[in-house]
């Protein structure tokens, strides 16, 4: 499956090494990312999970070179992409030669679909813009284009649509145009940062199955980032948990939920709510707050909040570890492990 | 290309209606079976209310008297006829004359060009630099923009009064001097509605969204910034002109502003001051042009703007 594809040493699409960025706060300097390393082939879906201030959102536009210059204090790492045959790096890259790759070599989907569109731009010209920028198609072409996308993600009377501006659709629709416009250039690599999130349930499927669906046909790397484990489960090929700006759990989607070992992995799992529950079940949450990442405290940053933390957890950080094959924890004592016991 | 015949197809028929429809539910009038308002509305759109055409109607008089001074059937403004001397209104002037004996309507019509040329040219100066200036400084923030905010809360802090008087005496006294003078005034003004209303658009995902899909920065200023930002920065332009019809009449109240004999508002009313015991009409009617004047723009501005104004909901 997904493993023997990874075998094949070919270069990863995306690489990502030990990234680490620090923002300007207010009150100081903000531990955002730290040390965050992963690896997306063609065609592979990586889920990045974790609560909100885990630095999901901070790493994406980090990806993407959108964390505004003076507010980012460090930026650290490496952020490799491949683009026909050479390998680029990102970090390196000046504003102006970024600039060029945002849109037919990366491209994002944000949040929320309601402010993520311009208010008095036509859903045609905001589709069609980028396509004349970087392909360099006329009006006429670009718009022709722009029609061919609509209908791709699935709305309806796209003609009729692309007159329209962006408060004459539903959430659900404005988000596919988002898709729409992320799409426009043919990018590589999708970021998704929290997709669905500000959308209705219902709604909440199609749109990643739509996703999903335009990822495989198109083979883009796309990093799906959520807080929710559900909406991972069965569309990323691999998943990484994040938490305090670190990647705590990484693993193949079905190893992880088979054999979690990070005790936050389990707590998130545990707080899914499951409709197989007799009624009336208490909801699981997980006690306490993610901590704050101005300055700090040394230790593992899950320790206040960990049922398995020991002293030694709150002294030193734990390092991410492989424990099998692509199955990598960050945690002294994950479950399963001897001193913990079951 | 097949989209093209199919886009002319549709703009007759379907966003027109779709529009009307909504803005007659906001409004909440769409009950009222009076034929006729439904047939002015369709005309002129809805819930503006009578006070406001009243206000605009006031409006468009000026703008015609101002384009149309020289064509219209009143007297020649500059020519002194002794015997009508302080005229009251409805006499064989319709609203007066002045001590000089010059037909008041007339002196009114002309007196309109100077009003409305200083408001125009001056709104418009102060909003481009002023506007300009404050996107820029809400865009890109940093040190521009602490330095800008400083030299222009000095400007604000200056008595304006005072400014003008300096200005004027360095630049001179035309037409154009005078609007120019008063429009560097109004860039303080504009550039602080411009940046606030910057500030709120830069933080919105489609700006980020739009750098995301490799839009530079002068892009995105031209297409996302600027048009979301013009709207209340225009709205505000009918209440600014209000403000300086007063202010350009105050300067002419001190003899300060377009030369004599050309007529002004604010020079009548200077003209007056001295009647006012025997012919207070001299002063009092084009106080009152003023007052409507004002009063309208200031009601019409004030109507657009809330009408116009970004709303969350709408985003």
């Amino acid at each position: 499956m997904t493993d023997s594809q990874h075998q094949t040493q070919q270069v990863p699409l995306l690489r990502v090494e030990e990234l680490t960025v620090r923002l300007r706060g207010e009150a100081g300097i903000v531990h955002a990312v730290s040390d965050v390393s992963f690896q997306l082939q063609r065609g592979q879906t990586l889920g990045i999970v974790g609560e909100s201030g885990s630095g999901k959102s901070v790493m994406a536009r980090a990806l993407m070179g959108l964390l505004p210059r003076r507010a980012t204090h460090l930026m650290e790492g490496s952020v490799s992409l491949a683009v026909d045959g050479r390998v680029l790096e990102l970090l390196k890259l000046s504003e102006r030669e970024f600039r060029t790759l945002r849109g037919p070599r990366l491209a994002m989907v944000f949040q929320d679909p309601m402010t993520a569109l311009n208010p008095v731009l036509t859903l045609g010209v905001q589709i069609a813009e980028p396509l004349q920028l970087h392909l360099g198609l006329n009006k006429a072409q670009a718009m022709a284009r722009a029609l061919e996308l609509l209908t791709q993600v699935g709305i309806p009377d796209p003609e009729g649509r692309l007159r329209q501006y962006p408060h004459q659709l539903s959430g659900g629709m404005r988000q596919r145009v988002v898709i729409a416009i992320a799409l426009a250039c043919d990018p590589q690599v999708l970021l998704a940062d929290e997709p669905t999130t500000a959308l209705d349930v219902t709604v909440q499927r199609q749109v990643l199955d739509l996703l999903l669906a335009l990822q495989r046909e198109r083979q883009m790397g796309m990093v799906l980032i959520t807080h929710d484990l559900g909406v991972v489960a069965n569309r990323a090929d691999h998943i990484a948990v994040m938490y305090a700006g670190r990647i705590v759990e990484y693993a193949p989607t079905s190893r992880l939920f088979s054999s979690m070992r990070h005790p936050y992995t389990e707590a998130l799992f545990k707080s899914v709510p499951r409709l197989s529950d007799p009624s009336h079940t208490r909801l699981h949450a997980i006690p306490g707050r993610p901590p704050q990442l101005i300055d700090p405290a040394p230790g593992c940053a899950f320790a206040p909040r960990c049922p398995n933390a020991q002293q030694r957890c709150r002294r030193e950080t734990p390092a991410l570890a492989q424990i099998g094959d692509q199955h990598l924890h960050a945690c002294f004592y994950p479950i399963g492990s001897k001193e913990v016991g079951a | 290309m097949p989209i093209e015949s199919g886009n002319r197809r549709r703009t007759p028929a379907e966003p027109l209606p779709v529009r009307r429809k909504t803005s007659y539910g906001s409004a909440g009038r769409a009950s009222r079976a009076l034929s006729f308002s439904v047939a002015v509305r369709q005309v002129f759109g809805s819930g503006f209310g009578t006070g406001f055409w009243l206000a605009a109607g006031w409006l468009l008089l000026v703008a015609a008297c101002a384009l149309f001074a020289t064509v219209l059937p009143v007297r020649d403004p500059l020519d002194p006829v002794i015997v009508n001397r302080l005229n009251a209104p409805f006499t064989s002037n319709w609203l007066g004359a002045d001590g000089l004996g010059r037909d008041m309507l007339s002196r009114l019509v002309h007196g309109a060009r100077v009003s409305v040329v200083i408001s125009l040219t001056a709104v418009s100066i102060g909003m481009l630099i002023g506007g300009s200036l404050g996107i820029l400084a809400g865009y890109f923030r940093g040190r521009f923009e602490r330095a800008l905010m400083a030299v222009l809360d000095v400007i604000l802090a200056f008595p304006w009064l005072v400014l003008l008087l300096a200005l004027v005496a360095f630049i001179g006294q035309s037409l154009m001097a005078i609007s120019l003078a008063i429009g560097l005034l109004w860039i303080p003004a504009y550039a602080r509605v411009a940046r606030a209303n910057t500030l709120s658009v830069v933080q919105r995902e489609y700006v980020l969204a739009a750098r995301a899909m490799g839009a530079s920065t002068l892009r995105i200023l031209l297409r996302e910034v600027l048009p979301n930002v013009i709207l209340p920065v225009l709205a505000y332009g009918l209440v600014a002109m209000g403000l300086v019809v007063i202010v350009e009449s105050a300067l002419a109240f001190l003899g300060l502003s377009v030369e004599a004999p050309q007529p002004t508002w604010g020079g009548m009313i200077a003209e007056g001051k001295r009647h006012l015991a025997i012919a207070p009409h001299v002063a009092l009617v084009p106080s009152i042009t003023m007052f409507l004047t004002v009063l309208s723009l200031n009601y019409v501005g004030d109507r657009l703007r809330s009408r116009f104004e970004v709303k969350e909901s709408n985003l």
